[in-house]
C-alpha cells in the first residue's frame, strides 16, 4: 500500500507521551467493566462493600444490562473507615443470604479502593466466609482504578477472580479448549469452531456455562486459549497450580497471521494428543481455505463501498488497535486517526505504523482532546470513545474484539463496516445499546 | 525462611535491638534480611553506616514500573539484605498504606524468593493502629512476634495492645506472639514489673537486655554494637538474644 493511504491529521508528536496527567473521560467510556466481567460467572452474586456514591456506576450499569437482582451493596459509612469493616461484611452476607431468593454458588465481595487505606485482610475475610457457608465459593474483588497502571490492574484481577474458579479434578482431561479473555463467545459459524469439531474438540467460553459446575469443569479441559493479553497472569497461574496448559493466539486480523496462528494451535493439539500426527488434512485445509476466501471476498466488497472515507480506530474496539490499524491500511482502507489508551513502544504492530504510514497515535485519554472535538464528522468510528470525540456520522459499535476471530472475524468486522455506513448513527442510542452509563 | 515481626512503643529501642540482632543473626551464618517498617527510614541505618538507603515507597515515586529489587535491597553489615518501605511526609498521607504498598512491592518483586534469606526480620513502628501496621503479622508474611519493651507504663501499655492484637487475630492463623525483649531503663524493679505484665499477658520474657553504654558509642559509629564493638559485654548480650529468638521460633 502507498503512504497516500494514511492521513497526517494532527501532530501527535506533542502528545505522544501516554503519562499519566489531567485525563479526559469521554461518555461513551465503559464497555466491559468489574461488574458485568465477573457477571458471567454464573449462579453467582455479588456484594459491593464501598461509599454509597461508589455504588452509583456499577448499579446503573446493572439496571441496563438487566444484571441488578445480582448486584447487591453494603455502603460504608465515616465510623466504619475507621473501625474496619470484617464484621459488617459478615453480617451483610449473613443477611444476604437469607433473603436472596436463591442460593448462590458463587459469591464474590468487592471492596473498593478505600480499602487501600483501611487494609482489609481480604483472604481472611474469605476464609471465615468459606468456614461459614462451606457450599459457596467465595472471591475476594478489588475495585481499585488506582492500579490501572500497576502489573494488575482491575481488568486482571477481575479475570483472576473468575477464572480461579476452574478446576482440576479429574485425571484425565475432556477434549476441549477453553477461549479466554473475551467477554462473548466468539460466532457460532466461526470455522474454528468447525475445525475443531471436525477433530472432535468442543470450544468452549464461560459465556455458555450456565451452571457454577461447568464453570468449574472447565479445569478438566485439555487447553487453554488466550486471545487477549489481561488473561495471561492467571492462564500461567493455573498451569503451576493445576497443570492447565495454555496458547496464547491473540485476536488477529491480518489473513496469513490468522493462518500462521492455526498452525501453532495445530502443533498444540497434537502435542496435547488431542489431534493426531496421521490425520488427514484435506477437509480441515478445505474448511481453512474456504474460509479464507470468505475473508478476502468480505475485505474487497467492504473496500469497494467505503472507498476513500475514514476510519477512527479505537482502542475500546480492539485489544490491539494498532494491529488492527495494520490490517485496515494493508487492505488499503483510508485511516484518520489510531486513539489509544496506552503505548508499548516495543509492540511490533506500532513500529511498523511508524516506520511505514503517517498514521498519527492519539492518545484518547489526555486532557486536551478536546481541542479536536468531533474533527472527523465524516467518518467512520470503530469503536463508542473514537465516535465521541470524533463526532463520527457512522460508528461500529464493538468492544475488545467481541465475537470476531480468526477467517469469520474478519468476516464479521467487514459486515459490521458495511453496516454502519448505510445510515447515520444516533450515539446516544448506540451508548444507550451497548449498555454504558453516561 | 523464618519471619519474625518486631514491635514496640517508639522510642523503646526497636530498631537498634533489631539491627543487631540482624548482625547477630548474620554472625551465626544466616542470611538476614531487615525490613524497616518506618516512614522515618532509620531501622537499617547502623547496618548501612549510617547512610541513608533509597526506600521502596519513594523508588516506586520515582522509577514506576522500571523498579528493580537491587533498587531498594541493599547489603550491610555481614551482607544483610536491608529494606526501607518508608512512608509519607509526617502529618499528610497515611503510614498504614505506606507498608502495605511496599509489602506488595516487595512480593511483587518475588524479594523473598530471588534472596532467599534464612530470617527475615521486620522492624515495625509503634502500635497496630490499623490494618497497613498489622501487615507484617499476617499470614505469608511475619510468623513469630516479639515485643521490645521496658519497665515504663506506656512501652507497657503499647505492649499490651499489640498482644490484644496479636490474639484478637490469631484464629486467622496470623503471626504467634513469642514474647518480650526488655530493653531495660533502669527504673526501680524493672525486672518485676515486666514480669508481672508479661504473666498477665500470658506471655514471657525472651531476653533482657541491659542499658549500656556501649549502645551509644557504637551508635556515634554509625554502627551496631555487635560490628562496632564485637567483644564488648553488649554484643555478647545481642548474640545470646539471637540465641534465644531462633530457640523460640524452632
Amino acid at each position: 500500500m502507498n503512504r497516500e493511504n494514511s492521513v497526517d491529521v494532527w501532530d501527535g508528536a506533542k502528545y505522544s507521551q501516554f503519562r499519566s496527567s489531567l485525563e479526559y473521560t469521554c461518555p461513551s467510556h465503559g464497555g466491559w467493566g468489574m461488574v458485568r466481567i465477573a457477571m458471567l460467572i454464573p449462579q453467582s452474586h455479588q456484594l459491593f462493600v464501598c461509599p454509597s456514591a461508589c455504588g452509583r456506576h456499577g448499579a446503573l450499569g446493572a439496571i441496563q444490562q438487566g444484571l441488578k437482582k445480582r448486584l447487591s451493596y453494603l455502603y460504608l459509612e465515616e465510623s466504619d473507615v475507621i473501625s474496619g469493616y470484617d464484621d459488617t461484611i459478615y453480617d451483610a452476607v449473613d443477611e444476604l443470604l437469607e433473603r436472596l431468593p436463591q442460593r448462590p454458588k458463587v459469591f464474590i465481595v468487592f471492596v473498593s479502593c478505600i480499602d487501600d487505606l483501611i487494609g482489609t485482610d481480604g483472604e481472611a475475610v474469605i476464609a471465615e466466609l468459606s468456614l461459614r457457608y462451606p457450599d459457596i465459593q467465595f472471591r475476594m474483588g478489588h475495585m481499585n482504578p488506582i492500579q490501572s497502571d500497576s502489573d494488575e490492574p482491575p481488568l486482571v484481577t477481575t479475570w483472576k477472580t473468575v477464572y480461579s474458579l476452574m478446576e482440576r479434578t479429574a485425571d484425565t482431561v475432556f477434549p476441549a479448549v477453553n477461549m479466554l479473555g473475551n467477554y462473548v463467545p466468539i460466532d457460532s459459524k466461526s470455522e474454528l469452531i468447525r475445525i475443531l469439531k471436525e477433530l472432535g474438540i468442543e470450544l468452549c467460553h464461560i459465556g455458555n456455562m450456565h451452571t457454577y459446575d461447568e464453570l468449574k469443569n472447565m479445569g478438566n479441559h485439555a487447553l487453554n486459549l488466550l486471545i487477549a493479553p489481561s488473561v495471561e497472569k492467571i492462564a500461567k497461574e493455573l498451569k503451576r497450580e493445576q497443570g492447565i496448559e495454555y496458547l496464547k493466539l491473540p485476536t488477529n486480523y491480518n489473513l496469513s497471521e490468522i493462518n500462521e496462528n492455526y498452525r501453532v494451535l495445530f502443533h498444540k493439539l497434537l502435542e496435547l494428543g488431542l489431534m493426531e500426527a496421521d490425520i488427514s488434512f484435506t477437509k480441515i485445509e478445505n474448511i481453512l481455505k474456504e474460509s479464507e476466501k470468505k475473508a478476502i471476498f468480505a475485505i474487497q466488497k467492504a473496500k469497494i463501498l467505503i472507498g476513500e472515507k475514514k476510519i477512527n480506530i479505537d482502542y475500546s474496539a480492539f485489544n490491539n488497535p494498532f494491529s488492527a490499524a495494520r490490517f485496515f491500511y494493508d487492505n488499503g482502507f483510508s485511516i484518520a486517526k489510531v486513539y489509544a489508551k496506552e503505548m508499548d513502544e516495543e509492540d511490533a504492530d506500532y513500529i511498523w505504523l511508524k516506520n511505514h504510514t503517517d498514521i498519527k497515535i492519539i492518545p484518547i485519554k489526555k486532557h486536551d482532546i478536546v481541542n479536536t472535538w468531533k474533527e472527523y464528522e465524516d467518518s467512520i468510528s470503530i469503536g463508542l470513545e473514537a465516535a465521541y470525540v470524533s463526532g463520527s456520522r457512522h460508528v461500529v459499535s464493538v468492544f475488545q474484539d467481541e465475537k470476531m476471530y480468526g477467517y469469520h472475524g474478519v468476516c464479521l468486522l467487514m459486515e459490521q463496516l458495511m453496516n454502519c455506513i448505510k445510515e447515520d448513527a444516533d450515539l446516544e442510542d448506540v451508548i444507550n445499546s451497548a449498555g454504558l452509563v453516561v | 525462611m523464618l519471619k519474625i515481626a518486631i514491635y514496640g512503643k517508639g522510642g523503646i529501642g526497636k530498631s537498634t535491638t533489631t539491627s543487631n540482632l540482624s548482625a547477630a543473626l548474620s554472625d551465626l551464618g544466616l542470611k538476614v534480611m531487615q525490613v524497616g517498617c518506618d516512614p522515618k527510614a532509620d531501622s537499617t541505618k547502623n547496618l548501612v553506616s549510617g547512610i541513608k538507603i533509597p526506600t521502596v515507597l519513594n523508588q516506586i515515586k520515582e522509577k514506576g514500573k522500571s523498579i528493580k529489587l537491587e533498587d531498594i535491597v541493599f547489603k550491610g553489615y555481614g551482607n544483610t539484605l536491608c529494606v526501607e518501605a518508608g512512608g509519607p511526609t509526617p502529618g499528610i498521607g497515611c503510614a498504614g498504606r505506606g507498608i502495605i504498598a511496599a509489602f506488595e512491592e516487595l512480593e511483587r518483586l518475588h524479594a523473598y524468593e530471588e534472596y532467599e534469606p534464612d530470617v527475615v526480620l521486620y522492624d515495625v513502628l509503634g502500635d497496630v493502629v490499623c490494618g497497613g501496621f498489622a501487615m507484617p503479622i499476617r499470614g505469608g508474611y511475619a510468623d513469630h512476634v516479639f515485643v521490645v519493651t521496658s519497665g515504663e507504663m506506656m512501652s507497657l501499655y503499647a505492649a499490651n495492645n499489640i498482644a490484644s492484637a496479636i490474639k484478637s487475630f490469631g484464629k486467622r492463623g496470623y503471626a504467634k506472639f513469642e514474647g518480650m525483649i526488655l530493653n531495660s531503663r533502669n527504673i526501680e524493679n524493672e525486672l518485676e514489673i515486666v514480669q508481672k505484665a508479661a504473666a498477665e499477658m500470658e506471655t514471657q520474657i525472651v531476653k533482657v537486655l541491659p542499658r549500656s553504654g556501649e549502645v551509644q558509642i557504637a551508635e556515634d559509629q554509625k554502627k551496631t554494637v555487635v560490628e562496632a564493638l564485637p567483644e564488648s559485654v553488649m554484643a555478647a548480650e545481642y548474640k545470646e538474644l539471637a540465641k534465644q529468638v531462633m530457640e523460640v521460633c524452632k
